[in-house]
């Protein structure tokens, strides 16, 4: 009986380190942003982030296509690749990081965890050092994360052309979330 | 006399107000292309775009860069939840097709994994030509081709 308890104990904690060294990632991930001041809605949506998650050691990457967001109006998404993004001469949007307080995160164990996420951030061609807060939501195998932060275009050296200044916001809101699974 | 020519010309300027407003309003709000609303440009294959892809990236990005393209092939994976399908180009080589909810209702009770799929999408680049470049190293190397605003290709 010993045997049995200690078999299956060891079992269960193989099966927790093994969810918690086990790769994470998604190829839907949704990201979204607002430029807008509130004269327009200057708002726009990707669908198809990529992303990776390491448990283990808390590393974070995302990937984005520039080209991927879309948006309510044909002249915007227009303006968004060639004049703002230049999705031609950059075509990629990433972040590169880590969770800095993983140790309160259990991701063998479901419940909501706040996080603390340090890395680099590189839109336009730009690299910056960046830190936000977000949110992992863990309900069985499910591991939902979530971030909202927002960015200054002047950082990124992306342009605001002096007609649509009033339209076009400084700063750019952002939300990411994404579900990831096991990668297999 | 000299009233009857202020009529015209206030006349002619309000048409020519009106109609330049009309256009602007047409250009502002008009709808991104979607591939549910036009035809695709190109049909071919998922292993057929992935071919092309390989030999000259750069090239074949550009042509293909926001333009409707109808893709066959095998479905690989279906996630409902969030409204995409993937169709398998190859070894680590995947068409990642995203869906409205209006276009997934309509192709979502007609396919199934393995089964054979054709697929119109807005193509907005490949991923995993040059990740390591980026230092994405984390993120899995598969080459993803991105299609967006799909729907089915009768």
């Amino acid at each position: 009986m010993k045997k049995i308890i200690i078999l299956a104990l060891a079992v269960i904690s193989f099966n927790n380190i093994n969810a918690q060294t086990k790769l994470l990632t998604t190829k839907t991930g949704k990201a979204w942003f607002d430029a807008g001041t509130g004269i327009e809605d200057i708002t726009g949506t990707n669908k198809s982030v990529l992303s990776a998650l390491n448990p283990a050691t808390g590393d974070m990457q995302f990937s984005i296509l520039i080209k991927g967001f879309e948006f309510w109006s044909q002249l915007l998404q227009e303006h968004f690749n060639e004049n703002y993004m230049e999705s031609d001469k950059f075509p990629k949007s990433t972040f590169k990081g880590k969770i800095t307080n993983l140790d309160k995160v259990n991701f063998a164990k479901d419940g909501t965890y706040y996080l603390i996420v340090k890395g680099t951030l590189e839109i336009h061609g730009i690299k910056n050092d960046v830190e936000t807060k977000g949110t992992i939501i863990v309900k069985g195998e499910s591991v939902d994360a979530s971030s909202e932060f927002t960015v200054t275009m002047d950082d990124y050296k992306i342009p605001i052309p002096g007609v649509v200044k009033d339209k076009l916001s400084k700063t750019a809101k952002i939300k990411i979330n994404c579900n990831y699974t096991t990668s297999k | 006399m000299f009233m009857k020519k202020w009529k015209k010309i206030l006349l002619t300027l309000f048409i020519i107000g009106l109609i330049s407003a009309i256009v602007v309003f047409y250009i502002i709000t008009k709808k991104p292309l979607t591939a549910a609303d036009s035809k695709p440009v190109k049909e071919l294959t998922a292993t057929e775009l992935f071919n092309s892809l390989d030999s000259n990236f750069r090239f074949s990005d550009s042509i293909f860069n926001n333009q409707n393209i109808a893709v066959k092939g095998i479905v690989k994976e279906i996630d409902s939840t969030n409204k995409h399908v993937f169709i398998e180009a190859g070894e680590a080589k995947l068409i990642n097709c995203s869906f409205d909810s209006v276009e997934f209702s309509k192709i979502k009770s007609n396919i199934k994994l393995g089964g054979g799929v054709n697929i119109k999408g807005i193509y907005t680049g490949c991923d995993g030509y040059n990740n390591a470049d980026d230092g994405m190293d984390l993120i899995p190397s598969d080459k993803i081709a991105q299609l967006k605003t799909c729907s089915v290709n009768p």
